[in-house]
């Protein structure tokens, strides 16, 4: 599988494409270096299936370790957050990156304007569309995709993966080094 | 006629003969108006409702001076910015839905008054409908009466969807707000268009007139009688189908051939003869046309694969084109005669044939299918075990076919475990599968994806019949006097209206099970096009299909099929009528006012869970303009901008109330114009939310907050953070959700506000002032 180009083939983007990040030490760089991450999670996180169980269990042991601000955009990973009882923000996607978009946006609990957005879980096209509009309008904000499919409208992105190394990156940055 | 509008003035020898003085409505202040006449109603709607813009492409290639690159703050060799490029695409799909719509409507005008002449009286509805035309009403000032009065009327648009795309021009319009103030006017012409459209066939073609109980069609292609001749009908002009039917009455016998169609051709051959029978929506094309059933295609304008004639070719179909604007290659015949095309046909000297002559092609198509039937059934070759196990047996896995499909299908498990022995999981991803064919396109090995999909999930198929109701047509004028007070008021809580095509995330299911679930809440919900053909793809407990188990009266708890996507004017044009009817409101060139009522008081949504089309972009404009919103599913966030108000910004959420003068804090209702959802459960919390408005009583708030926390709670499993925006006073609040919205309440620094009598133009000056603020 190549790990350039978009994962969907013909969602070409450009001149300005994601930073590829070839190696996991630069994702847990990026989270030390982000004052103000928010993760958001979509509704596939909880149909893709990987070694040690569903996407949507690697991204909560991420948003522990790294103490960062859940939204769910859905009804499956939002209860999924319930019975491990643990906090996220229920919020629509769209409504979310309309409102990462805006500067002067309080944050989601009112502590400050998120400064590195991650994505994971979306479906592709919808999160692709959306990451545009973050790249064109929002300068004021960095983003990163967490996902099996290159991501080239985000500001940083996985290559594309097979389901070993998504499980290997995401059991690493979900170690907390 | 009084009015300050030159192109009015020119048009007056032309409208000269209209019957004019037989309507005592008075002229209101914007008859015919132009595509600025309505800019700060516009700005005020989208001075709430931000474009959100999301780039499909950081370049914009439109003229040689380009490519330039828009990234960012980057402007264009013309000076454009990224925003407004994006508002230009937007209007450009618009323009070409809305052109799209228009032309069809004056090839249809065209027809009947070949066949009818130019003084025949409109008919849409009986006497059941007096106010027959509300959109022609309204934007035009006009009562048309006969087809030539509509001639008129699309003269008028015409003119204005040029006006319209001349301002996409490099170095033409340039600000992202005017460039989207003229997508919704390109939205108001298409409606007029559809309405156009729509009540020159009801009327030309004796389609139901506003019949409640217009008949049940079947659906499907189970049942299919192959032992006669089977025609195709595809597109959305229905005058070659109708001449088909026709012909086959008056040459054979009604019953001699089959008569199948997809998408709206179907739809509306249907509202004309019971006895067609509608195949499946624009997305069962390719696997129809390659089960080799039909033995000729008949194929007219819009939305048709552009590879018809390969794919009808491969099983030795025959293609007869019919519009000018979808020739396909073919050889215009229109002018030799009926047998010597007959015979290139049957013959297969000719694959296809182009005929700009509905009759002709109705003689041809039905003595074409006679004579060779016969023949095909016994040639015709489906795709065997054999070839889906070979086929099977090449695929290596290598996922190009999942990176092209546009709902990433889980193809090469499937063929796997086909390959192992088992089909079923090929065959569940027929009821996912859109039929664009790219998976095969991108396939490495030649496999034929989709064809073995259909092969896995045909035997289910060909087991199952459905069936819909013929489109009704308008909403009758006594249905909108019952229901009006209760809308309005907000105690049958909305209309929510299920339009556009079939670009599912996740099959078709989704979109009947929102349309029950709503109509089980005992909303109004309508239905039109390919949306329509779905939600009759489905069964109960019972075994019955919605339109079977639903009322098709417009009223708390239907599910009614309004027609095919010209239709689509009735549900915009009962939102009108609501206002003109039940509230008395002058229509008569008086769309700002109507518009301002539309958006304040009529709790209405439209929901375009599939919608792919440039038709589908300028239908959803029409209801932005009208200040009714509009939800499409994930792959809509393509159409590049969505319309998203702030709820947390309360400057943004206030209108003046007619009572008192003073601008009071509604809450933000309604909260979206243009809203993608990700999931189903998303879209249907959001269209209870998006049918609030400022006008509702408090019975009416405590029914839709219901509603709302309701589904909001199955989506999210609590009660919304953001309920206290939408309580104006404590008898707002459900007495069994009172606990938890008072603690809310609390947490918020909750305050009563008023319930006023609402209006925003009433907030900026005069027709053609600046904005007060
Ligand atoms: S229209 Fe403007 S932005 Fe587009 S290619 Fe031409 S100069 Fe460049
Ligand atoms: S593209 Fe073809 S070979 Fe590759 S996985 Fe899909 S079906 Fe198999
Ligand atoms: S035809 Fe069906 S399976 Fe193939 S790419 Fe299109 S939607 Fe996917």
């Amino acid at each position: 599988m190549t790990s350039h180009g978009s994962w969907m083939r013909a969602e070409i983007a450009g001149p300005k494409k994601a930073v590829v990040i070839n190696k996991t030490e630069v994702v847990t760089a990026l989270l030390k270096r982000f004052r103000s991450p928010v993760l958001i999670i979509g509704s596939r996180s909880t149909e893709i299936e990987l070694n040690g169980g569903k996407l949507i269990s690697y991204l909560a042991r991420i948003a522990e370790v790294w103490k960062i601000p859940v939204v769910t955009t859905n009804r499956s990973a939002s209860l999924y957050f319930a019975e491990i009882r643990r906090h996220s923000f229920p919020i629509p996607v769209i409504e979310i990156a309309n409102l990462l978009s805006d500067p002067g946006w309080k944050g989601i609990s009112e502590n400050g304007t998120p400064d590195l957005a991650i994505f994971s879980g979306l479906p592709y096209s919808m999160e692709w569309t959306l990451l545009s509009g973050l790249k064109h309008f929002a300068p004021h904000l960095k983003t990163l995709s967490l996902e099996y499919g290159y991501e080239p409208q985000a500001d940083y992105s996985l290559p594309n993966l097979d389901m070993n190394k998504f499980h290997e990156i995401l059991s690493f940055i979900g170690r907390g080094e | 006629m009084e009015t300050g509008i030159g192109f009015i003035r020119d048009l007056e020898v032309s409208v000269g003969h209209m019957n004019i003085e037989r309507w005592d409505e008075p002229q209101g202040p914007t008859p015919f108006p132009t595509i600025t006449t309505f800019r700060n109603w516009d700005r005020q709607l989208l001075s709430r409702y931000k474009p959100f813009y999301m780039p499909f492409c950081d370049l914009c290639c439109l003229c040689t001076f380009g490519k330039c690159d828009l990234t960012g703050t980057k402007r264009g060799a013309c000076g454009i910015t990224m925003a407004a490029q994006q508002s230009r695409i937007v209007l450009l799909a618009s323009c070409i839905g809305a052109a799209t719509h228009v032309s069809h409507a004056h090839e249809l005008v065209s027809e009947l008054i070949k066949r009818f002449g130019p003084d025949f009286r409109l008919d849409p509805g009986g006497l059941s409908v007096g106010v027959e035309a509300p959109l022609i009403r309204l934007v035009c000032g006009l009562k048309p009466e006969t087809l030539s009065d509509l001639e008129t009327v699309v003269s008028y648009l015409e003119r204005e969807v040029t006006s319209l795309l001349s301002a996409t021009h490099t170095g033409q319009e340039g600000d992202p707000l005017d460039l989207e103030s003229k997508v919704f006017h390109s939205g108001m012409i298409d409606h007029v268009g559809l309405e156009v459209a729509d009540i020159a066939q009801i009327s030309g073609f004796n389609f139901p007139k506003a019949d409640p109980d217009a008949p049940l069609i079947r659906l499907g292609v189970k049942g299919i009688d192959t032992k006669k001749p089977v025609i195709l009908v595809i597109g959305h002009n229905v005058t070659p189908s109708v001449s088909i039917m026709e012909y086959l009455k008056e040459f054979h016998s009604a019953d001699s051939a089959e008569v199948t169609g997809i998408c709206c051709s179907a739809i509306d051959l249907s509202r004309n003869n019971k006895k067609a029978r509608i195949i499946g929506p624009i997305s069962w094309q390719m696997r129809y046309i390659r089960s080799g059933i039909p033995d000729v295609i008949v194929v007219d304008e819009q939305c048709i694969r552009t590879d018809v004639i390969n794919e009808a070719g491969a099983v030795n179909t025959r293609v007869i084109a019919t519009s000018e604007k979808n020739c396909i290659g073919l050889p215009d015949r229109t002018n030799d005669t009926a047998e010597s095309i007959i015979n290139d046909l049957v013959s297969n000297k000719l694959p296809g044939v182009l005929i700009l002559d509905p009759l002709k092609s109705a003689q041809v198509a039905v003595e074409t299918s006679l004579r060779i039937f016969e023949e095909r059934r016994r040639t015709h070759r489906p795709f065997s075990e054999a070839e889906a196990n070979e086929a099977a047996l090449n695929c290596t896995g290598c996922m190009e076919c999942v990176r092209s499909c546009p709902n990433e299908l889980p193809i090469p498990d499937a063929i796997q475990s086909f390959r192992d022995g088992n089909p079923v999981n090929l065959r569940e991803l027929l009821d996912l599968c859109n039929g664009c064919i790219r998976c095969e396109q991108a396939c490495p090995k030649g496999i034929p994806v989709h064809r073995l999909i259909v092969y896995s999930g045909w035997e289910k198929l060909n087991n199952e019949q459905f069936t819909v109701r013929a489109g009704r047509g308008a909403i009758q004028d006594t249905e909108i006097r019952t229901v009006g007070g209760p809308l309005v008021l907000g105690e049958i809580p909305g209309i929510i209206a299920f339009v556009g095509c079939a670009n599912y995330p996740n099959g078709g299911e989704e979109v009947a099970r929102m349309a029950v679930e709503f109509a089980h809440r005992k909303y109004i919900v309508c239905t039109s096009g390919c949306s329509a053909i779905t939600i009759g793809m489905y069964h109960d407990e019972d075994g019955k299909t919605p339109y079977e188990a639903y009322s098709g009266k417009f009223d708390a708890g239907c599910i009614l099929n309004v027609g095919s996507c010209v239709s689509n004017a009735h549900i915009s044009g009962a939102a009108v009528k609501i206002a003109n009817i039940f509230a008395k409101r002058n229509l008569r060139g008086n769309y700002e006012e109507i518009a301002d009522y539309v958006h304040n008081r009529v709790g209405a949504v439209g929901i375009a869970w599939g919608a792919m089309s440039q038709k589908a972009a300028a239908i959803a404009a029409g209801f932005w303009r009208l200040g009714i919103p509009v939800i499409v599913g994930p792959q809509g966030t393509k159409y590049r901008r969505m319309l998203l108000g702030r709820g947390d910004i309360d400057s943004d959420w206030t209108v003046m109330d007619s009572r008192t003068g003073e601008e009071v804090y509604t809450g933000p209702v309604p909260e979206h114009l243009f809203y993608a959802a990700e999931t189903e459960e998303e879209a249907m919390m959001m269209a209870a939310k998006l049918c609030m408005r400022p006008n509702d009583t408090g019975k009416g708030r405590i029914i839709k907050i219901t509603h709302y926390i309701d589904l909001y709670r199955k989506l999210y499993g609590k009660i919304p953070d953001d309920i206290y925006r939408f309580i104006r006073k404590k008898g707002d609040i459900p007495l069994t959700l009172k606990d938890s919205i008072e603690e809310n309440l609390k947490m918020h620094n909750w305050k009563e506000s008023p319930i006023p009598d609402p209006t925003r133009i009433r907030s900026y000056e005069g027709k053609s002032g600046e904005s007060k603020r």
